[in-house]
This record gives C-alpha cells, structure tokens and sequence, in this order.
C-alpha cells in the first residue's frame, strides 16, 4: 500500500477556514473575537485550507469537528488568508489528518501570552465571518 | 458612627484602600467598600445593570469542560471565574462594560471594543495575573499586570482610550 502524496505547501494567497463553535467568538456586529484566534495550550492554530473543496466540503469538515464533540453547534466560520497569518510572523504548514486531508497549522507563535495576543487582535481584524447557513 | 461620603467621590474610586493604620481607618475603608460594591451591583450605576455578571457567568458555564472549542481548549477553572469576579467589582463606577469571552488556555476575556483596529482585550489567569493587548489604530500596547485588588492603571488608561470619541 502507497502512502498519500504529501500535500502542497500553503500559498500565501490561500485561503484558511477557522470553524467557530463557541458563539461568543463572533460579535453582535459580526466581526471576529480575538480569542478565537488564540493558539492552543500546545501554540498551534489548527485550520482547513480551502484549496479544492467545495463550499459544502468545506462545511462537512467543520460539522465532522463539532460532530466530534457533546451537544456542539458548528456556528460559522472565519476565513484569513495565509499571506496574513505569515505578516505577523508566523508560520503556515499543511498538517493533514486523516480524516481532513486540508489540515493546515498556524505555528511559530511569540512565547509571551500579551505577545500571542496583540497577534490574535490582528488575525481578527483581517478575517471574514461566514455564518453556518 | 455615621459615615458620609459623596456620591462622586464613590464614583470615582476603583477599589477603596487605606493607608491609615487604626480601627477607625480600617473601619471607614471596609464601609466605604462596602457601599462602592453595592454601587457595582446595583442597576442604576454599576456592571451588575449591564448584565456583565450574567455573561461571565454564562461563558464559565459554558466552559465548564475541556474542548469546548471543539480544538482541545482547557476548561474554566473556578479560580479564574473568582478573580473575574473580583476584577469586574474593582473596576471604576460609570465606566464602559466589557464583554465577556474565553481563550483556549482557560483563561477568561474581558473586552472594550469601538472597531476591530480599536479595542482592548484583557486575559484573567487562575493566578490573577491580567494579560492585555490593545489596537489603537496603527498603535499597539501590551503587557502583564499582576491583580492585586485594584486595577492597574495601564489598563484604566487603555479602557478609557479606547472609548474616546
């Protein structure tokens, strides 16, 4: 049995799909949190490159992560483009799972929490919120 | 003994401490705090009008258990939901309400917000230390405070920057 060609590399115009399942990520006026954008404990930004999905892919991917767990609602999603994510010095890699082949990780994350957070403030600003249909 | 003070000496104070020594300070410093948090609470003049309580209250109980952002996020300690709490309370009476949020660490968020490029964003840790990070137009602020009681006046000074017209 053959291994899967690895994946290309993140473009930086490449669109990235963060998947929101807490509401209090999105504002009234529908603009993005910046918490949403906050690495996790292991400073890694988990996102799904749009690259060759469709819309409904797309979606079936994030309704697989809130699937994953209790009584979640997959409320929307906010999109950034690569180029962004690396402006603010970070870095952008394909981390494909096997059960999403267009796993990406946003790593490279200043160590200093107010750091991590003055970055997350700017991811925010330059993303757009696709609410679930 | 019969304790007056004016309302807008109230109002302006965060938290009441003393420097005096005796019974009689410490005692007009309690009742003095005592009144500026029955001020918070109330619905005319503090957060507890606002709603900001019912938020918190609402965000720690939703992340109450572990991934909760569907990401592994770490669940909200009741440590962290105590000092939230606490900072809520010490924050200065008449002045904006924040909006309550979560991180992936577990820690909670309070935010002041005008724009997406204009807004402060404070993080509590169970230990009380106060993570902020501000955008002001092209202009960044950030840092650590350590939450002793009283708030820090780098962050009183972001609050009200970022509420400026």
């Amino acid at each position: 049995m053959t291994s899967p060609e690895p994946p290309p590399a993140v473009t930086d115009e490449e669109l990235l799909a963060r998947f929101l399942l807490f509401s209090r990520w999105v504002r009234e006026d529908r603009t993005l949190r910046p918490d949403g954008f906050m690495p996790s404990p292991d400073t890694e930004l988990s996102v799904t490159r749009h690259r060759g999905l469709s819309e409904m892919a797309l979606w079936q991917i994030g309704q697989a992560v809130a699937d994953a767990r209790l009584r979640a609602t997959l409320y929307g999603r906010a999109d950034l483009k690569a180029v962004d994510a690396r402006r603010q010095r970070l870095r952008v890699d394909a981390a494909p799972l096997p059960a999403n082949r267009n796993h990406a990780n946003i790593t490279g994350w200043p160590p200093e929490k107010p750091a991590q957070k003055i970055v997350a403030i700017v991811l925010a600003a330059s993303a757009a919120f696709v609410a679930r249909d | 003994m019969i304790i007056e003070m004016a309302a807008s000496t109230i109002l302006s104070l965060g938290t009441v401490t003393t420097q005096g020594a005796s019974d009689t300070a410490q005692f007009v410093a309690e009742e003095a705090e005592r009144g500026r948090r029955q001020l918070q609470d109330s619905f005319s003049f503090g957060l507890g009008g606002k709603g900001v309580f019912d938020e918190l209250y609402s965000v720690a109980f939703r992340c109450l258990v572990g991934d909760w952002d569907g990401y592994g996020a770490a669940p909200l300690s009741a440590n962290v939901y105590a000092q939230a709490c606490q900072f809520l309370r010490a924050l200065p009476l008449g002045i904006a309400a924040p909006s309550i949020g979560a991180e992936p660490d577990g820690h909670l968020t309070l935010e002041w917000y005008r724009s997406p490029r204009r807004l402060l964003s404070v993080s509590i840790s169970p230990e009380g230390d106060l993570h902020y990070a501000a955008l002001l137009g092209p202009n960044k602020a950030y840092g650590t405070e350590a939450f002793f009681g009283e708030v820090p006046r780098p962050i009183l000074d972001l609050i009200h920057r970022v509420q400026a017209a």
